[in-house]
């Protein structure tokens, strides 16, 4: 039997060598654009004069990766730019609550995630799935009027109080079963609230979300699901360096209501 | 034994690309590998359907919505984590075929980390691994990490030996036998004389360079943040906001200063390792210390304190990819010494690693 133990390989012509090392280089050239070419600030956004606001990478990179990320790199599933949505520590601590409710409206279910009697394996994915419920973003403050398409009207999505519901939709509100609770509804831009700062799901959120009323209708043979998110934001350092008696301010548990979806 | 007296010692850039190295650092890192990712697709199990599948937390119609472009003027642009296909999809809603795709993945990577046709494996290897990145309800960075090493190591064990031209036909196809763990166990006479090889070389040097792009990008990456500057960005995950209380931050303020002291030097020093990473990773001598030491206490530190399990095993086997096959050797020494162990024979290719070996025609 042949042996390649014994033997050492033959050199290498150096038509190779050029053709690996062009390779190598362009190849890893590529994730050095991608890491440049990374958006700033997504997780704690810069200041700008048009309000806080990621930044986009540099220009001389974008030719390469807007060529490489669909061609090369998304086939490989290598599209990650390593600025690790981990190295932000500051997140919120968020959980779910799913009621389940058959056709008449009934409640016949409540599951919470992360499920406190799952594995530490499955509570740490039940864990993300929530984390990616809490993406809020921020609602800018309107630079001027907006003015809908014909017969349209220009609305957004945003967080609104009980009162706010209220106020501004005048319609009754769900009954409240806390007095943080905020409620996902569509309004007219005009008259998004403009004296607190407003926040709105993100789309990837509320996907994830109406994703996960569908697997679990299915999963329980429910009609409906509304989708409850527990959130409370980090408390600062800032408290354990002010004076020793001096109070620190609540920090309530903020839910907010994503609404009912059906199984389809 | 082959006369290298005329060999040329390969420099600079040939030395560190086209040297050819011992395989058995190839070897150790794929099985490091597959230990890491055969607890990764096991820690699915009983739930792999709710996971994996298109009937699962991220369905069919999720999959469409997403698949949408974000920016109209952007048709193009990516979407938020890596979406496509996988072998899963497959199954459809046959929850039986589903079952055998994700239990033949796992047995797949089995045989891949015990070195058993290494050529096929590899590549099913990296399949399998894709095809698990593929739902987005639950991917987290470091399975992205877990992409990279299998798709590096399918290149690797896909080319190794043919450049030789001393395999036998069934290893032209099922890759070299000589990668399988056990076969010192089985009596082979080839037990222990590791083969050197120009693509373990040229994979060992694509995963370090990947691997110091990742980790010094990650450290930039936190300077971006005010928390990492100021040193507080450890101890927010030591006060998840769900379970603390305004008492109990009134309590430790007595303490405070030692505390947060602490916290920022510790959190420096890892910026620190992060962000020289280059400068050392490729150092030998006692620099080795702050390689695999940085990556085990960075292991300790992500599981224990950012309650991130993934991350320190791949950062570690990132690491121990910069060691040499006499490095390896040393540590199958130390282990041996210590634990009664039986250490490997020295590898005669060991002789031949990266910067020493003599290239030549025989």
């Amino acid at each position: 039997m042949p042996n390649i133990a014994l033997d050492d390989p033959r050199p290498l012509p150096t038509w190779l060598k050029i053709g690996v090392s062009l390779a190598a280089v362009l190849h890893l050239a590529v994730f050095v654009c991608m890491a440049l070419g990374a958006s700033s600030g997504t997780a704690v956004p810069w200041f700008t004069p048009m309000g806080p606001s990621p930044a986009e990478g540099p220009q001389f990179v974008r030719p390469i990766t807007d060529k490489a990320v669909p061609y090369y790199l998304e086939p490989l599933r290598m599209t990650h730019n390593y600025h690790f949505l981990t190295n932000s520590t500051a997140q919120p601590s968020v959980y779910f609550e799913v009621h389940l409710k058959d056709k008449a409206g009934q409640r016949i279910k409540t599951v919470k995630f992360p499920d406190d009697k799952a594995n530490s394996w499955v509570r740490h994915r039940q864990q993300l799935l929530a984390q990616g419920l809490a993406g809020d973003q921020p609602v800018p403050p309107p630079q001027g009027e907006v003015i809908g398409a014909p017969g349209q009207r220009a609305e957004m999505q945003v967080w609104l109080t009980h009162e706010e519901i209220k106020r501004i939709l005048k319609t009754e509100p769900p009954p409240a079963t806390n007095d943080n609770e905020l409620h996902l509804r569509k309004v007219a831009q005009h008259l998004v609230p403009r004296e607190r700062m407003v926040m709105t799901a993100s789309d990837w959120s509320l996907t994830l979300a109406k994703a996960y009323a569908r697997y679990l209708c299915k999963l329980h043979h429910a009609e409906k699901a509304e989708i409850i998110r527990h959130s409370r934001e980090p408390w600062h350092p800032v408290f354990l360096l002010m004076p020793q008696d001096a109070p620190i301010p609540p920090n309530e548990t903020i839910i907010c209501n994503f609404g009912e979806f059906t199984r389809d | 034994m082959t006369d290298r007296s005329p060999a040329i010692k390969p420099t600079g850039w040939n030395a560190f690309w086209f040297a050819p190295v011992s395989t058995t650092v190839l070897h150790r890192i794929r099985f490091l590998t597959g230990l890491v990712l055969c607890g990764w697709i096991l820690s699915f199990a009983g739930n792999q359907e709710a996971f994996l599948s298109l009937d699962g937390w991220f369905d069919r119609t999720a999959y469409i919505e997403t698949n949408r472009p974000a920016d109209p003027n952007r048709p193009d642009a990516p979407t938020p984590v890596p979406i496509g296909w996988s072998i899963f999809y497959l199954a459809g809603s046959n929850r039986g075929l589903f079952d055998a795709l994700y239990w033949g993945s796992l047995a797949i990577v089995g045989l891949f980390t015990l070195g058993l046709a290494t050529r096929i494996t590899g590549i099913l290897t990296w399949v399998v691994v894709v095809s698990f990145l593929a739902n987005p309800a639950s991917s987290y960075d470091a399975d992205f990490l877990l992409g990279i090493l299998a798709f590096y190591l399918m290149i690797g064990y896909a080319l190794l030996g043919f450049w030789n031209g001393h395999l036998s036909p069934l290893e032209y196809v099922l890759g070299p036998n000589d990668a399988f763990v056990f076969k010192r166990w089985l009596g082979d006479r080839r037990a222990g004389a590791a083969p050197v090889s120009y693509s373990a070389n040229a994979t060992l040097r694509l995963v370090q360079i990947h691997f110091a792009i990742i980790v010094i990008t990650s450290g930039l990456h936190k300077l971006q943040m005010a928390d990492w500057w100021a040193g507080v960005a450890l101890w927010y995950p030591l006060h998840p906001p769900l379970q603390t209380t305004a008492d109990q931050l009134m309590q430790e303020r007595g303490t405070a200063a030692v505390t947060l002291w602490f916290l920022s030097l510790i959190q420096y020093i890892a910026l620190a390792w992060q962000i020289a990473f280059p400068a050392f990773a490729w150092r030998g001598g006692r620099w080795r210390v702050v390689l695999i030491g940085g990556a085990i206490v960075g292991w300790l530190g992500c599981f224990f304190v950012l309650g991130l399990p993934l991350f320190g095993p791949i950062y570690l086997i990132g690491c121990l990819s910069y060691l040499t096959a006499d490095e390896w050797q040393r540590i199958a020494g130390w282990f041996g010494s210590r634990f009664g162990m039986v250490a490997a024979k020295p590898a005669r290719a060991a002789a031949a690693d990266s910067h020493k070996i003599k290239v030549g025609s025989k």
